[in-house]
C-alpha cells in the first residue's frame, strides 16, 4: 500500500510562491513609503568614516565625544552625566571613549546637556558649550 | 577609505588561504567541491586565528603582527608541503567538481540567484556603511576587540572590571580576537574594516548550505530555492550586519550540523571531522556554543546507537574522536577561562529555591506571548516558523521514521535549552525575551530550512 503523503511537491511549490510574495512585499513596500533603510544607508556612501559615525550617532553626541577624547588623558577614569545608564547613547559613548575607563571613582565627570549640573570636589576644566562640559576632580583636604 | 576596506578584506582572507591548505590535507580522497571548500576555508580561517591567539595568550606571548603571522605562515608552508607530497601520489582528479558554470541555467535559477545576490548585497552594504553602533556590538564584542588591541593581549583586568559588566568575562572570544587581529595587521583601529566578517559569514552560511543540499542529491533549482529561502529571512540578514556574534554561531552550528547530517546519510568520515571542527568553533564563539556542541554530540550518539551492529562495530570510537576534535578546538579557551575564574551569571545565580517556585511556572505566559509574537512576525521571519510548525504537525510520523528526526531533535533540544534560560533568568523575563529571543532564534534557522529541504527531498523521491 502506498503511504499517504500529507505534503506533496506541489504544496511545497505553493508555499514557496507565497514565501516569494511576502519577501517581495517587504522588499518593495519601503521604497513606496519612503522608509527604505537601504536607500537611507546609501546616503552614507559618499561620506568619510567620521562623517558616517556622526550621521549614525547624532551630531550632538558625536561632537561631545570628540571633545571629550581631545581633553581626556589616555587611561583616565570618568563618569558620564546626562546619559541614561545602559541606553544606546551611553553604550556608544563608553565604546568610543575607551581606553579612558568608566569608574565609580572618577577623575572626570563628562556632563552632556546638563547646564545646571554641579558636584562637590569637582570644578569645570573644559567647555564644549553652555550645556556640555568636563568637570575635573579637585584635591580633597583630609 | 577604499584602501582601508580592501586591507580589511585581505587581512581576513589571508587565514582562509592557510585554512584552504588544511582542508586539502584533510580531504585526502578529494571529495569536497570548490563550492564547499570556499566557505569552509573562510570559517576555519577565522577559527584558526582565534585559536592561535588564545594559545599565544596562554604562552604569555604578546599579540603583534610578527607573533600572529609567523605561526600562520609556518602552518601554511607545512600544509602546502604535505599537500604537494600527497598530490604526486594521487591519480587524475575524480569528478568531484561539476561543471556547474557550463550547465544550462533556467530563468527560475537566474531569478533565485538574483534574489540571493540582492539579499547578500543588502547585507554587505548595511554592514560596511554603518559603524560599530548596535548595543552588544559596542558594549561587548567591539569593545573587547578594542581592549585586546590596545593591551597587545587579552586584558584580564578590563574583562573583570565591575563597571563593565556588559562585557561578560565568561563569553568566548572568537569574534573580539578576530576583530583585534584585523586591527593588529591594519596597525590601527578601524571598526568599519572589520565588518566584512559578518556579511562574509552569511555568504559562507548560504554557500555551505547550498553545497550541502547538492550533496544530498537535490537538483540545482531546488538547492537554489532553499538557499534563497534561507537568505531571504530578514532577521538572519539583519544579524549579518550589526556586528553581533549571532550570525557567526548560526553559521558554525549550522555548517557543523549539515556535515553531521551528511555523515549520518553517507558515512564519509571526512564529514564527521568537518562537523567536529565547526561545532568546536561554535563553542569558541558564544556561551550558547557549548550547548550547541552538546546538541550535535547527542545527535551523533543517537545516530551511532541506532545503527550499531556487527557491520559497524566502531561507532563509539567515532563518538570519542568527535569529542576529541571539538575538545581540542575548545581547549585553549577552556584553559584560559579557568585561569580567569570567570563565572557565568546564570549558573552562578542559579539555586533550587529560585527554580522551584510558582513565579517560575507563571513565566510560561510571558514566554508564550513572546514566542507567538516572533512566530507570527512575517516582517522578520517570513513564513519560516509557521511553515516549520505546519511541517511538524502534518509530517510528525514521517519525521520520526526518517533522518529528519535528527534535525527535529537538534532543533527541539536547542529551543528547549533557550526556553529554560527564560525560566531561570534573574532579569525581568519580559525584558530578557524582548532583547534576546529573536537573536537566539537565528542560531538554528539554518537547521529549520535544512528540515524543509530534507522533507522536500523526501517527497521528491516518492514522486
Amino acid at each position: 500500500m502506498v503511504a499517504k503523503r500529507l505534503i506533496t511537491q506541489n504544496q511545497f511549490r505553493w508555499i514557496f510562491f507565497l514565501w516569494i510574495g511576502i519577501w517581495g512585499l517587504f522588499w518593495v513596500r519601503p521604497f513606496f513609503t519612503g522608509k527604505s533603510e537601504f536607500t537611507q544607508n546609501l546616503r552614507l556612501l559618499p561620506l568619510s568614516f567620521e562623517e558616517r559615525q556622526e550621521a549614525v550617532y547624532g551630531r550632538d553626541l558625536y561632537r561631545f565625544l570628540k571633545f571629550c577624547k581631545s581633553q581626556l588623558p589616555a587611561g583616565s577614569r570618568y563618569r558620564l552625566v546626562g546619559l541614561e545608564s545602559l541606553s544606546l547613547d551611553f553604550a556608544r559613548s563608553v565604546y568610543d571613549l575607551y581606553p579612558c575607563l568608566l569608574s565609580g571613582e572618577p577623575e572626570y565627570l563628562l556632563v552632556y546637556k546638563q547646564p545646571q549640573f554641579q558636584a562637590d570636589h569637582f570644578a569645570r576644566s573644559a567647555f564644549l558649550d553652555e550645556d556640555s562640559f568636563i568637570l575635573k576632580v579637585q584635591s580633597r583636604t583630609p | 577609505m577604499m584602501i582601508e576596506y580592501l586591507l580589511g578584506l585581505l587581512i581576513l582572507i589571508f587565514p582562509s588561504v592557510l585554512a584552504w591548505g588544511f582542508i586539502e590535507v584533510l580531504d585526502c580522497q578529494r571529495v569536497l567541491t570548490v563550492l564547499e571548500k570556499l566557505p569552509l576555508a573562510y570559517l576555519f580561517g577565522l577559527g584558526i586565528v582565534a585559536w592561535e591567539m588564545l594559545v599565544l595568550q596562554l604562552l604569555g606571548k604578546p599579540f603583534s603582527p610578527l607573533w600572529l603571522l609567523t605561526p600562520l605562515l609556518g602552518a601554511s608552508i607545512l600544509f602546502s608541503a604535505v599537500y604537494m607530497r600527497r598530490k604526486r601520489h594521487l591519480k587524475a582528479k575524480p569528478q568531484s567538481q561539476s561543471p556547474w558554470l557550463k550547465e544550462h541555467w533556467s530563468k527560475v535559477d537566474i531569478f533565485l540567484l538574483t534574489g540571493i545576490g540582492l539579499e547578500l548585497g543588502f547585507a554587505f552594504t548595511r554592514a560596511l556603511l554603518l559603524p560599530m553602533e548596535d548595543f552588544d556590538a559596542v558594549t561587548n564584542w567591539g569593545l573587547k576587540a578594542k581592549a585586546i588591541y590596545l593591551a597587545n593581549g587579552i586584558p584580564l583586568g578590563f574583562l573583570t572590571n565591575r563597571e563593565y559588566a556588559t562585557v561578560h568575562a565568561d563569553y568566548p572570544l572568537l569574534l573580539p580576537l578576530v576583530e583585534s587581529y584585523v586591527y593588529f595587521l591594519l596597525g590601527h583601529i578601524n571598526d568599519f574594516a572589520v565588518k566584512w566578517i559578518f556579511p562574509l559569514s552569511l555568504t559562507a552560511c548560504v554557500t555551505a548550505f547550498y553545497a550541502g543540499l547538492r550533496r544530498m542529491t537535490l537538483n540545482r533549482t531546488a538547492g537554489l530555492a532553499f538557499a534563497f529561502v534561507l537568505v531571504s529571512i530578514p532577521h538572519l540578514v539583519f544579524s549579518a550586519t550589526n556586528a553581533y556574534a549571532d550570525i557567526l554561531i548560526a553559521t558554525y552550528f549550522g555548517a557543523g550540523f549539515f556535515y553531521l547530517f551528511l555523515w549520518i546519510r553517507q558515512r564519509n568520515d571526512l564529514f564527521l571531522g568537518l562537523s567536529a571542527l565547526l561545532t568546536g568553533m561554535a563553542g569558541l564563539t558564544k556561551s550558547e556554543g557549548m550547548v550547541l556542541c552538546l546538541v550535535n554530540l547527542v545527535v551523533l550518539m543517537w545516530a551511532v546507537n541506532r545503527e550499531r551492529s556487527v557491520d559497524r562495530p566502531h561507532g563509539w570510537r567515532q563518538v570519542l574522536i568527535y569529542i576529541g576534535v571539538f575538545s581540542t578546538v575548545l581547549m585553549p579557551w577552556l584553559v584560559f577561562r579557568l585561569s580567569m575564574k570567570a563565572q557565568n551569571d546564570y549558573i552562578h545565580e542559579l539555586s533550587v529555591e529560585r527554580v522551584v517556585q510558582w513565579e517560575t511556572v507563571m513565566r510560561m505566559k510571558t514566554i508564550l506571548y513572546h514566542y507567538q509574537a516572533q512566530f507570527f512576525n512575517l516582517k522578520s521571519w517570513n513564513l519560516l516558523w509557521l511553515a516549520a510548525l505546519g511541517l511538524f504537525l502534518f509530517r510528525f510520523k514521517k519525521i520520526l521514521q526518517s533522518d529528519q528526526k535528527f534535525i527535529f531533535l537538534a532543533t527541539a533540544m536547542t529551543l528547549s535549552f533557550y526556553t529554560s534560560v527564560y525560566f531561570i533568568t534573574f532579569n525581568d523575563v519580559a525584558w530578557h525575551l524582548k532583547t534576546s529571543f529573536s537573536r537566539l532564534l537565528v542560531h538554528f534557522v539554518p537547521l529549520v530550512v535544512l528540515g524543509f529541504a530534507s522533507a522536500y527531498l523526501d517527497s521528491a523521491q516518492k514522486d
